[in-house]
């Protein structure tokens, strides 16, 4: 079997496949405006008429590729390529100002390819036990993972926790826009369709984060050399930092596997999760200089990355989507006749090990491929902002529409990015609002249906064992967090008083 | 305000009368194709197999839009407020529920109905180890103690897989106000919920199944047709299972914006049909376990009706 394997994955059509949907990821990725699944989606209508495996490669690969490109102008412009990107885009571009660029982008490739890789081996040997572990999911757990997820915002918080719940919660009330998960009926959508569906989370990333940049930018030029150049090697520094990282990298990598396994779970609260753990878990993380944002960046960058096999681990065995670009590669996959499920492993192994061997084969690529990427955007969006931001411009309102095929989402982008503008300029962090956008629907739909469920008992929360474990970690999890602001204040007044018994 | 609109229309069709006459060869510019739902779904799968043989057939390209948001009424108010010049097309399917719900002002009359191609009946599954064994026994239970099942709709509820199923519970003379319905992100999230022990019963199509059911985890109880499916020759229809005769599902088809000329309609129609005929669409449609079934567009007309006069059914009894 393994030489079948190895004879289809050297199949030259097959390579050249890889490598064009490789150069296309990383470019869709890179533009600020354009998303990873953004990239898989277009690539629908060429690959539904390809052969099986080099179809279901052009989305493995094109995706994983793009979901790391999305850090690049995330360091570069301050603007997250792709939603997943988002929770340390500021750490990072606060690294590139710094002049550290080759440091911080070389951190997050090398992780976001070795993320990969790990998820490609859990991938190989262990998808069919892991996925029984993922059905055991319903929605009770899919509910405290949401809380618990939600609990990062508070976590990360750099700065004010005032701020940061105030845009958090910002986030939360923009995602009962539209209509109600469970009743259908309508919600501030103002008799507009165009708000039944509530605000999409592509239109509102791009408008807080990119736009807002935009307008800032326009308001205060920056000077022309505010941001250092990348230069200096990527691959050697970035293989040693690999080497003082290696446990916040494993650790992302393996918390980004288990999430991506979850249905409904995808890279961005991935990414989301590490960096909370990274944070606030690990001494390296609670440092607020370059190692610290290195270990954030790793951990959260490798995560993300292999979030993307892990999705695969339910949708091979049982044809569940972990997220959004899954479920087109799922479809794609019983278009094809691959069709997933436990029969899958038994009838044709080759053709599910040679799709796991894709995975091999597109997170080694990404380390070539990603350097020649990171050196040519570096040369690109160093040029005149006044050259840069218009070309910026035309990307987000391409990518905007492109997603939601409407005007209407055009329009969004102009309204949250003064939204955002005001944001900033006022110390709001923007991250947790897009947390918020991220998980509001998902805690809302699995409260009232686990509530359904139950007629109204509460109970049921800590009915089941896997739901009853997850919902004392949360809860534990905010005893420490309230804790750990308590105690220096406490430890302060016994350390004035410390006989007073 | 009439007198204005009917003036503009005046004009529109005086404007358009170029391409009216050109009816016959229809199309002579690329055709918009609006689905209402995602990038890689059941839909979008049918109609870009269907785009495909339409732009072999024609010359003409047919591109595929995805308009998902609000459940698929942004996509049918795209297509229904396009100039009905057949150049602006989109998918039929089921719509009564939106103006039910408030979310929507859609009636049959909103749409120029051309052409069925595909019809799934809704089916009832359960988890392999649960003790209801056949549809019957889920009758018992539910007449018993309607709100005794969780039971999910495999999508949003008041749609394509619920309906047919409270509407034979109604027949049963089950107390339909009580049951507990619960909706899902969709048929996989719905599974989901079966397979981890969260729901008793799940309502979607057979071919969503085919995975859980080759892993031994989902048993298929019944299927809501006029006769069994080729593919599933083991799932009893209803009718086999409890008696009643209900049948219902999803379905998809091609419309246009209300006001297209009759004649436009046609020569579209026969465009469809080629294309539905073709061996790639109907080797397609099976490859996936889909159910190509024609309908012409009077038919399509007539099935909207029935179609909105049991969803009012239904919806007015489970709100009472």
């Amino acid at each position: 079997m393994l030489s079948d394997v190895m004879s289809q994955l050297t199949d030259g059509y097959l390579l050249l496949v890889i490598f064009c949907s490789a150069v296309y990821g990383l470019v869709i990725g890179a533009i600020p405006g354009l998303t990873a699944l953004m990239a898989s989606a277009l690539l629908v209508p060429f690959v539904i008429f390809m052969q099986p495996l080099p179809a279901v490669a052009a989305i493995i690969t094109a995706s994983a590729m793009a979901i790391f490109a999305g850090d690049i102008p995330g360091a570069l412009l301050r603007m997250p390529g792709t939603p997943a990107s988002a929770a340390y885009a500021n750490e990072a571009n606060d690294m590139v100002r710094r002049g550290k660029g080759a440091a911080a982008l070389g951190a997050g490739l090398i992780a976001s390819s070795l993320g990969g890789l790990v998820s490609a081996v859990i991938l190989s040997l262990a998808a069919p036990s892991l996925a029984k572990i993922a059905l055991v999911f319903s929605s009770v757990e899919y509910f405290w993972l949401g809380v618990l997820g939600l609990s990062c915002a508070t976590f990360v918080a750099g700065g004010s926790l005032f701020k940061g719940l105030a845009s958090l919660f910002l986030g939360l009330s923009l995602a009962t826009v539209g209509m109600d998960p469970i009743s259908g009926i309508p919600r501030f959508s103002l008799g507009s369709p165009n708000l039944l569906g509530g605000f999409g989370l592509i239109p509102v990333l791009i408008g807080l984060f990119a736009i807002s940049e935009l307008l800032r930018n326009a308001a205060n030029p920056p000077h022309a050399d505010a941001l250092p150049k990348t230069t200096g090697s990527i691959l050697i520094p970035s293989l040693s930092n690999l080497w003082r990282h290696r446990l916040g990298t494993l650790r992302g990598s393996a918390i980004g596997t288990m999430t991506g396994a979850l249905p409904g779970a995808g890279s961005d609260i991935a990414a989301w999760i590490s960096y909370a753990i990274a944070r606030r878990g690990s001494r390296a993380g609670r440092r607020d200089d370059d190692h610290g944002a290195t270990e954030r960046i790793m951990s959260a960058s490798s995560a993300n990355n292999a979030s993307l096999g892990g999705a695969y681990i339910p949708a091979t065995v049982f044809g569940i989507p972990g997220d959004a670009i899954t479920a087109i590669v799922i479809s794609v996959m019983f278009i094809k006749g691959i069709n997933p499920g436990p029969t899958l492993f038994l009838n044709k192994p080759e053709v599910i090990y040679t799709i796991f061997g894709i995975f091999f084969i597109a997170n080694l690529l990404l380390i070539p491929l990603g350097i020649l990427c990171i050196r040519g955007f570096g040369y690109i969006l160093r040029l005149p902002r006044a050259y840069v931001s218009p070309v910026v411009l035309l990307f987000c309102i391409l990518g905007a529409f492109s997603v939601e095929n409407t005007l209407f989402a055009v329009g969004l982008i102009a309204v949250f990015g003064l939204l955002g503008y005001v944001m900033e300029s006022n110390d709001i962090p923007l991250a947790p609002a897009i947390l918020g956008l991220i998980l509001g629907p998902m805690i809302e739909e699995t409260f009232m249906t686990t509530i359904l469920k139950s007629q109204g008992d509460l109970g049921i929360f800590f009915d089941r064992q896997i739901g009853a474990v997850l919902g004392v970690v949360t809860i534990l999890a905010w005893v420490l967090a309230l804790g750990a602001q308590a105690w220096p204040a406490l430890a302060r007044r016994n350390h004035r008083n410390p006989y007073s018994k | 305000m009439k007198f204005k609109s009917a003036v503009a229309g005046l004009l529109m069709s005086l404007a358009m009368s170029p391409m009216v006459a050109a009816e016959d060869s229809w199309p002579t510019q690329p055709v918009k194709m609006v689905v209402i739902a995602g990038a890689g779904g059941g839909s979008d799968y049918v109609f870009r197999l269907l785009s495909r043989e339409l732009e072999q057939n024609t010359g003409q390209p047919f591109s595929v839009i995805n308009q998902a948001q609000g459940g698929g009424v942004v996509g049918m108010t795209t297509y229904t407020q396009a100039a009905p010049d057949g150049y602006t097309l989109g998918q039929m399917s089921p719509f009564a529920q939106y103006r039910l719900l408030d979310q929507a002002d859609f009636t049959s009359d909103s749409f120029s109905p051309i052409a069925l191609v595909n019809m799934d009946p809704a089916a009832v599954h359960v988890a392999a180890d649960s003790d209801l064994h056949s549809l019957q026994d889920i009758v018992d239970r539910l007449k018993a103690d309607p709100a005794s099942l969780t039971i999910s709709c495999g999508g949003t509820c008041n749609a394509s897989w619920d309906i047919p199923f409270v509407s034979l519970m109604l027949d049963e003379g089950v107390d339909v106000a009580a049951l507990n319905l619960i909706p899902a992100k969709g048929s996989a999230a719905g599974l989901q919920e079966l397979i981890s022990g969260g729901m008793d019963v799940v309502l979607s199509s057979l071919p969503e199944t085919d995975s859980l059911r080759e892993a031994g985890l989902v048993k298929n109880l019944a299927v809501f047709a006029d006769e069994r499916l080729k593919r599933y020759p083991d799932v009893p229809t209803v009718e086999e299972a409890v008696g009643q005769d209900v049948t219902g599902g999803t379905w998809r088809g091609v419309a246009g914006p209300a006001g297209m000329s009759p004649e436009l309609v046609k020569a579209i129609q026969a465009q469809v049909k080629k294309a539905f005929d073709s061996e790639a669409f109907q080797q397609g449609m099976a490859d996936r376990g889909f159910g190509a079934v024609w309908m012409n567009a009077r038919e399509l007309g007539d099935f909207m009706a029935e179609h909105e006069a049991q969803t009012q059914r239904v919806l007015g009894e489970l709100r009472q």
